[in-house]
Order: structure tokens, then C-alpha cells, then sequence
């Protein structure tokens, strides 16, 4: 499985210039409100490749705030996750959107969930 | 067992079993208050010859010397029997706090009910009580409840008349006791009732036998207070049958004027031998009632009253005034192994054969045991009957002594036949022999035979416990609308260890009618009853304790944001990508964001505003101090000055208002109230605790304005895309209407 998480702003020419991003960071927020990261995917293998991108935590609690989505209008839980069909080698995805809602009743905390990316 | 948390007893120990609750009566004849100036009073039962009121002047941290008041003598000879002593309080407007608690006389078989009373100062807490008689009409076989909306007090009395109870209710205001009505009726009440009181109606709950000839109904009465009538009862639920019968009446309402009724039905008495628990909601002021039955969960079972071994719920009920109710009640838990009876009995020596034949008792549930000495062979089984309590079946424990053996011969001979019983493990010790039940049950203690008896004088102790152990429960009805009700999953009443016996608990009322917001965790008080005590009213050998505590979030049966917790930081496993967040705090939890680093160019720029156009004022910083058991500006500490730019807005001041009092004074009713803009930079932080007088008091802040002071409260955080610009808050003048330092503010309140 060859593929790169690629920060959407620093988008080079093929998947093998782009920068690599090492961590989404939705910061500090507050109970209630809403924020959208964003990533792409790059293919770095010499294939077609299709990638499904899910969300996991030991957080269960938390994870349900979490949903992605690849067009920022239709979001899925996390779990579920959404798939890139057919990406070229060293071709660049379209961006995916990852949105924090935070519950109301959510620890005054920091914490991590993990994206995985699985080859199909 | 060892009990850490006496410091917060009303009392050091009881003796009796009942102490909260007389046997099967429900009502408020042993009751529970707390005025809203900070006192707490409880009246317990402390013996079947003491009612005892304890004072608490702070919250319930000290009970011991303040105000405690007891009957003893003749004013409390109610020695036995299910008509037991009954103890109330409560509170008459500001000022008046009155107690009562019932005289029996043994010989006209007569109650008279004797109130004490004390004037509350308004600084130096309640003078010392007083004894008034209170009914001076003796009456016989009665009992008593209490209850209280804005203006009154009433005393609700049932007495047997004309061969049957009869309901008569009192109506107290100050110092002068109104004029008595008597609810004559055909029917045939018990002493088994409750009443709890609107603006304009008393609502009384109560058992009516129907004289045998039909099931008993449990029946709701109406006291229109503006009419001054009774209404016609409304049978709330028939029970079974008319060997059924009910205990542990209550009744209660809420903010939304719903009427609810819980009771334990039982499926006979005497000798009942399981009870159910019911609750009745009304939301048509007692019109129509929706009857709901409860049964125990898996692994429980009826409590058993441990004089009387009768089923009991225990239960009480609090109304809230944003809807809905708490109910409490206890059972048996019979996951939990009970401690089975153990008796101790002191043996003495035999004289010349004086032991021959003598026998004693020695009980299970289903059979008396007789242990009857044989004398060197010259005996023969006396085959008695059952004495009276002890179930019919007999069987003798046949004891081989030679004669004059030793007290400690006849002991170790009685604990071998002992336990060539079954249902029995004995150790001796000396004299001394130590008899444990094999299983756990309520059952009739050991004693010597009335006539054929051994005559030893020792007293033969008794440790006793039934099947399982006690645990008391409380469930909440919960309420959006005030007419559909939920019935929440039950909690524990208590934070006590597992291992303790929680045998019965009572909610503290408010005074004058007020109700709880039951959806904040700590507005509502439960004492609770430690042990079940003896099976005597009044037995010296065996102590129970009483607790009290608020109902924290620990058994609080409402699920309510936690902040206590934390969510991991994980690691990026191959394949992975972190995603991190930090949840700092809730906009009401009143944060800090410019020192969160909530900040940006809109910051900036609103604090350049704030520092070139604001006004220049003093602010004062007012910190609870955490020792303080006042509840006034007592309780906080030197200020804090600060000096800050604001805006202040001048169209939300209005003069204050002329406002005419009945007696021709006139009052002039601050109206000025203003909205403040503090600069991004200047946060209000505030501090919520809870004194040692059990004060809830937060940090005030208060804005020196234009010859004023005003509090600011109900700050508002603004902020633009995350960046913090200002805080919106209002402004209250401090004056005669308005005092910051006394005044209630939950931490909802930013």
C-alpha cells in the first residue's frame, strides 16, 4: 500500500512533491462549536489504487463528533469513512473534509482520533 | 462496622428501629426541614419515649448545641404498639419554628399533641422553645402530619371516632392556631396518610379501610382553603382485596401542580409477607389519577419492618418546581448476604436438678426451638406449646447435664445439642454460648420460657438482621410538560459504602411550600437511616444511626455533563494520521479566552477602542472565603481593586420606580439596570464554592459607577471567528432591592 497524506495547501505538481502532512489539528474549541479540517491523499504507488479513508479512537466517546466527507457537503460518520475510487499513480486526490462538532457535554480535554487509510 | 461520618448526625445514635419512619405510616410526622435561612431541623424519633428535634444553624455540619429540643416524661409515655411517637417541625413564616409530638396518656388511652415553639431573631437564630399544648382535645389512637404552602402551616390529625378515624386539620399562622375543621365522614380512614398544601388547597392522601366490607381504597381529599371545604374523596386505586392493605402513604406536587401519590401495597396484614410499591399521578388537580405498579427488580425483595417483621416501602416524595418528582423507598437487597440472627445467652450453673426440665426458646421462621434440660436422665420432654410470637411449629433441643454441673458444663451440653440442629452454629465461650443462624430471616428473638423457664437473669442479647440487607433507593419522575411523566432507573439515596444498611430515608421539605429545582444535584437533602436497629422501640442494646447529606450527582439519577474526565492522546499507528482537538471549556463556564489565546486582529482592534473611547472605572473583586460559614457579605474577603476602560450603555438606566405599600408607605424600587462591555482583556473570573456553612456563594464583582455600585453578572463572552472581543454583561445597582452578597446565583448564572 503506497499512498501519502498531503497538506491541501502545499499541493505540488505530482503526490511525490507534495508535503507530506504528519498531523490534522483542529486546535482549541469550544462545547457546540463546529470546524472542518482539510487533507488530501496521494497515490505513490505505481498503480490505480482505490483508498478508503476511516476514523478510529480510543475516544469512542468523542468519535461521534467526527465525520468526513469528499465533496464538504455530504458528511459520514467516521466509521463509515468515504472511498477514493481509481486514483492514478502519483495523482493527487480531491480534498477531504474532516468536521469536528464538539458535544455539549464534552470533556474539558485534549485528545487524538486516527485517520487509516486501507487499499482496496 | 464503624461509621465515619457522624460529625454530620443529627443525633449520636437511636434505639429505635423507626427512628424516620413509624412503622407503616406515611406523612410527615417525623419530618425533616430546612427553612431557607440556612437552619436545618430534624425530628427523630429517639426512643418510644423520646421524640427529639435537633437544630443546625450551618448546614448540617453541627447538630449538637444549638437548638435541640426533646419531650421527655410523661409527654412522650407512648410506649408500644404501631401508634407509635411521631415528631414534627416546621417553620411558620420568617420567624416562628414549631415542633409537635404526641402524649399519650395509658390511662384514658388518649393522645394530646404538644407543639413547642421559638421566635427566630433575625441575627441570633431561634430563641429557646416553649411548650404550648397544641390540641387540647385528647384523642384517641391518632397520628399526625404536616405540611405548609406560602402563609400556613397545617396540621393534618386522624383519631378514632365514633369507631372509626376521622381526619381533622388545623390551620396555623404565627402564634395563633386558626380554627379547626373536623371531616366527618361516613368512611373509615386509617392513620395510614399524608397531605402536602398548594396556595388554595390542602391535598391529603389517605387509606380507607372501608370498614372490611370492601377493599381498601386508597382515597385523595381536598381542603379548599378559599371555600373552607372538604371536597368529595376520590378513590385513587382499590387495592385487591380486603385482606390487602397499604403502607407508607405520601403524597406530594409540583411546580406544574401535579399531585403524586406513593404507597406500598401489601398483601396482607398483619403477617404480610411481600409489599409492592405504586405511585399515582394527577395532573388534573386530584380529578383522575393514573395508577403505575411497580415490582422489585431481579434481587429484591420486601423490607421487613424489624419490630414487626411487617413488608414496608420506607418511601417518601419531594415535588420540584420545575416538574416532576424524587421518590425514595427501601428494599431488600438479596445479592448481598444479611448477617443471620445471633443470640447470646449467659448459662448458670444447675443447683440440686433446678435445671431439670427448665427450657428456654430459640426461633426460626418456620419453627420454636425449646432447649430443655435433662438432669442426670431424671427428665422427660416437656412438649410445650409455641409461645406467642413464634411460629407453631415446635421441636425440642434436648440438653444431658449432670446435676449441679457448672454454668460453663451447661453451656458447652447446650451448644453441642444446639448444634445438632440444622439451623444452627454455636460457640461457647465460658457461660456463654453465641448462637448464629444458619440462614438469615426476621425471626423472634431467644427467650426464656414464662413459666417453665430457666430463670437465668442474664439478658440474652440479640444481634439480628434479615434476609439480605436494606438498601434505600431513590428514582426521579421526570417532566417536560407537566403532564406525561418518566419514571428514571433507580440509584442508590446515599454515597454510603456498599457494606452499609441503609434502612429508610426521608427528603428534607423547604420550608413554606417551596420545591426544589430537582434537575440541580445538590438541592436536595435526604437523611437516611444507618442499621435497622433492634426489634424493640426501644432497645438500649442495638443502635442505628441517622445521616443526612445532599443528594449529590453520585446518586443523583440524572445524567448531567461531567467535566471530570479526559480523553486520551493517542499515537499514529503505519497507515495513520493523528488528528488532534483540544476542547478547552463552555462559553458558560466563564473562561479566560484572551489568556487561552482566544485572541487576533479583531482583539486587538476592539482593545484599542475599549482603550481610546472607554470609561474609566473602579472595579471591585469580592472572593468567597471558603471558611466562612455566613451567608452574607460576611463571607467574602477584603476586594480586589481594578481600574479598567468599559462602555457603558445609558438607555437601559430607568429611575426607580414609586411603588405604595399597603400601610400607606411608599418604597422606591431601583430599576437601574445597565448593560456593560468589558474590553476582551478584562475577565471576570469567578469562583463557586461551597462554605463551611454550606453557603453556595460566588465571587462578586461590582462596578463603582457615577456615585453607584452595581454587580455585574451574566457575562457574555463575544467573539469573532474565535477571537475574543469584548464581554457583554448587566450591570445591577446594589441597593435596598438588590444585595449581591445574599442573593442565590447558581453557576448557571455567568
Amino acid at each position: 500500500m503506497s499512498f501519502k497524506y498531503i497538506d491541501p495547501d502545499n499541493v505540488g505538481y505530482t503526490a511525490g512533491d507534495a508535503t507530506e502532512l504528519t498531523e490534522l489539528a483542529f486546535g482549541k474549541q469550544l462545547p457546540g462549536q463546529e470546524e472542518i479540517a482539510k487533507l488530501r491523499l496521494g497515490n505513490t504507488g505505481g498503480s490505480d489504487a482505490t483508498f478508503t479513508v476511516t476514523g478510529t479512537s480510543t475516544n469512542t466517546s468523542i468519535l461521534d463528533g467526527f465525520t468526513i466527507s469528499d465533496d464538504g457537503e455530504t458528511y459520514v460518520a467516521m466509521t463509515t469513512g468515504i472511498t477514493i475510487s481509481n486514483l492514478k499513480p502519483n495523482a493527487i486526490s480531491d480534498v477531504i473534509y474532516v468536521k469536528f462538532t464538539v458535544p455539549d457535554d464534552a470533556y474539558i480535554s485534549n485528545g487524538t482520533i486516527r485517520l487509516d487509510v486501507a487499499e482496496s | 462496622m464503624s461509621y465515619e461520618r457522624r460529625g454530620t448526625a443529627p443525633v449520636p445514635y437511636s434505639i429505635n428501629p423507626r427512628a424516620l419512619h413509624t412503622n407503616m405510616f406515611g406523612g410527615r410526622h417525623i419530618l425533616f426541614t430546612h427553612p431557607d435561612d440556612g437552619f436545618l431541623f430534624a425530628g427523630i424519633q429517639w426512643g418510644p419515649e423520646a421524640g427529639i428535634i435537633k437544630g443546625s444553624d450551618n448546614e448540617g455540619f453541627d447538630w449538637a448545641t444549638t437548638m435541640p429540643h426533646s419531650w421527655a416524661g410523661s409527654r412522650t409515655e407512648i410506649t408500644t404498639g404501631i401508634n407509635g411517637p411521631a415528631t414534627g417541625c416546621y417553620t411558620i413564616g420568617s420567624y416562628w419554628f414549631y415542633m409537635l409530638t404526641a402524649e399519650y396518656t395509658a390511662s384514658t388511652s388518649s393522645y394530646t399533641i404538644w407543639a413547642a415553639s421559638s421566635n427566630k431573631s433575625q441575627d441570633d437564630g431561634y430563641d429557646a422553645f416553649e411548650d404550648v399544648l397544641f390540641l387540647d382535645e385528647t384523642k384517641s389512637n391518632g397520628m399526625f402530619t404536616t405540611c405548609e404552602n406560602h402563609e400556613f402551616a397545617f396540621f393534618i390529625f386522624t383519631y378514632l371516632w365514633d369507631g372509626s378515624y376521622t381526619i381533622f386539620l388545623k390551620t396555623i399562622n404565627g402564634l395563633s392556631f386558626g380554627s379547626s375543621q373536623i371531616f366527618s365522614t361516613t368512611d373509615n380512614y386509617e392513620d395510614i396518610f399524608d397531605a402536602t398544601a398548594s396556595y388554595e388547597k390542602v391535598h391529603i392522601a389517605a387509606l380507607n379501610s372501608n370498614d372490611g366490607s370492601s377493599a381498601p381504597t386508597i382515597d385523595y381529599i381536598c381542603y379548599d382553603l378559599v371555600l373552607e371545604r372538604y371536597n368529595a374523596p376520590v378513590v385513587v386505586d382499590t387495592l385487591p382485596s380486603t385482606s390487602h392493605y397499604a403502607c407508607d402513604l405520601v403524597i406530594a406536587r409540583d411546580g406544574y401542580e401535579t399531585l403524586c401519590m406513593v404507597w406500598g401495597e401489601m398483601d396482607a396484614y398483619p403477617g404480610s409477607s411481600t409489599v409492592a410499591w405504586r405511585y399515582a399521578i394527577s395532573t388534573d388537580d386530584g380529578l383522575t389519577w393514573t395508577v403505575t405498579d411497580m415490582t422489585f427488580e431481579t434481587g429484591y425483595s420486601a423490607y421487613k419492618d424489624a419490630i414487626n417483621a411487617e413488608c414496608v416501602i420506607r418511601a417518601d416524595v419531594l415535588g420540584g418546581s420545575n416538574g416532576g418528582f424524587i421518590i425514595t423507598y427501601t428494599q431488600n437487597d438479596d445479592s448481598r448476604t444479611g448477617v443471620a440472627q445471633g443470640e447470646e445467652i449467659t448459662c448458670e450453673a444447675d443447683t440440686s436438678g433446678s435445671l431439670n426440665n427448665k427450657y428456654w426458646w430459640l426461633f426460626t421462621e418456620d419453627t420454636s426451638y425449646y432447649v430443655w434440660y435433662n438432669v442426670s436422665s431424671g427428665g422427660t420432654d416437656p412438649t410445650p406449646s409455641a409461645p406467642s410470637g413464634g411460629p407453631s411449629t415446635t421441636s425440642g433441643i434436648e440438653v444431658a447435664i449432670s446435676t449441679d454441673d457448672t454454668a460453663s458444663s451447661v453451656a458447652s451440653a447446650t451448644q453441642t445439642a444446639i448444634d445438632a440442629e440444622a439451623d444452627f452454629t454455636s460457640v461457647v465461650s465460658g457461660a456463654v454460648i453465641a448462637v448464629a443462624h444458619n440462614d438469615a430471616g426476621v425471626v423472634k428473638d431467644a427467650e426464656d420460657d414464662a413459666t417453665a423457664g430457666t430463670g437465668w437473669t442474664d439478658a440474652w442479647l440479640v444481634a439480628r438482621l434479615g434476609k439480605g440487607t436494606p438498601r434505600s433507593f431513590v428514582r426521579r419522575l421526570t417532566t417536560t410538560d407537566g403532564s406525561t411523566y418518566t419514571l428514571s432507573d433507580e440509584s442508590d439515596a446515599t454515597n454510603t459504602p456498599s457494606t452499609w444498611n441503609i434502612a429508610g430515608a426521608k427528603f428534607f421539605y423547604t420550608a413554606k411550600g417551596k420545591l426544589p429545582n430537582l434537575d440541580v444535584p445538590g438541592n436536595v437533602r435526604i437523611a437516611y437511616q444507618i442499621e435497622e436497629g433492634g426489634n424493640k422501640e426501644q432497645d438500649v442494646g442495638t443502635r442505628l444511626y441517622i445521616d443526612q447529606d445532599v443528594l449529590a450527582v453520585g446518586p443523583y439519577p440524572t445524567a448531567y455533563p461531567s467535566d471530570d474526565g479526559s480523553y486520551t492522546v493517542e499515537t499514529a499507528g503505519a497507515d495513520e494520521l493523528l488528528v488532534t482537538f483540544e476542547i478547552v471549556d463552555a462559553t458558560s463556564n466563564n473562561i479566560d479566552f484572551y489568556d487561552q489565546g482566544y485572541t487576533g486582529e479583531y482583539t486587538t482592534s476592539y482593545m484599542d477602542a475599549f482603550s481610546e473611547y472607554g470609561t474609566s472605572v473602579r472595579i471591585l473583586k469580592y472572593a468567597p472565603a471558603s471558611t466562612s460559614q455566613k451567608g452574607d457579605a460576611d463571607a467574602y474577603s477584603a476586594p480586589e481593586e481594578t481600574w479598567a476602560n468599559i462602555f457603558i450603555d445609558p438607555l437601559s438606566y430607568r429611575s426607580p420606580d414609586r411603588v405604595e405599600n399597603a400601610d400607606n408607605t411608599i418604597d422606591y424600587v431601583e430599576q437601574d439596570i445597565r448593560k456593560v462591555y468589558l474590553p476582551p482583556d478584562l475577565h471576570l473570573s469567578r469562583e463557586f464554592i461551597l462554605n463551611d456553612g454550606n453557603y453556595l456563594k460566588r465571587t462578586v464583582w461590582i462596578l463603582v459607577y457615577a456615585g453607584n455600585k452595581y454587580e455585574l453578572t451574566q457575562v457574555v463572552p463575544r467573539l469573532i471567528d474565535n477571537q475574543i472581543t469584548h464581554y457583554e454583561c448587566n450591570a445591577y445597582v446594589v441597593g435596598p432591592s438588590y444585595n449581591p452578597f445574599t442573593r442565590v446565583a447558581l453557576p448557571s448564572e455567568t
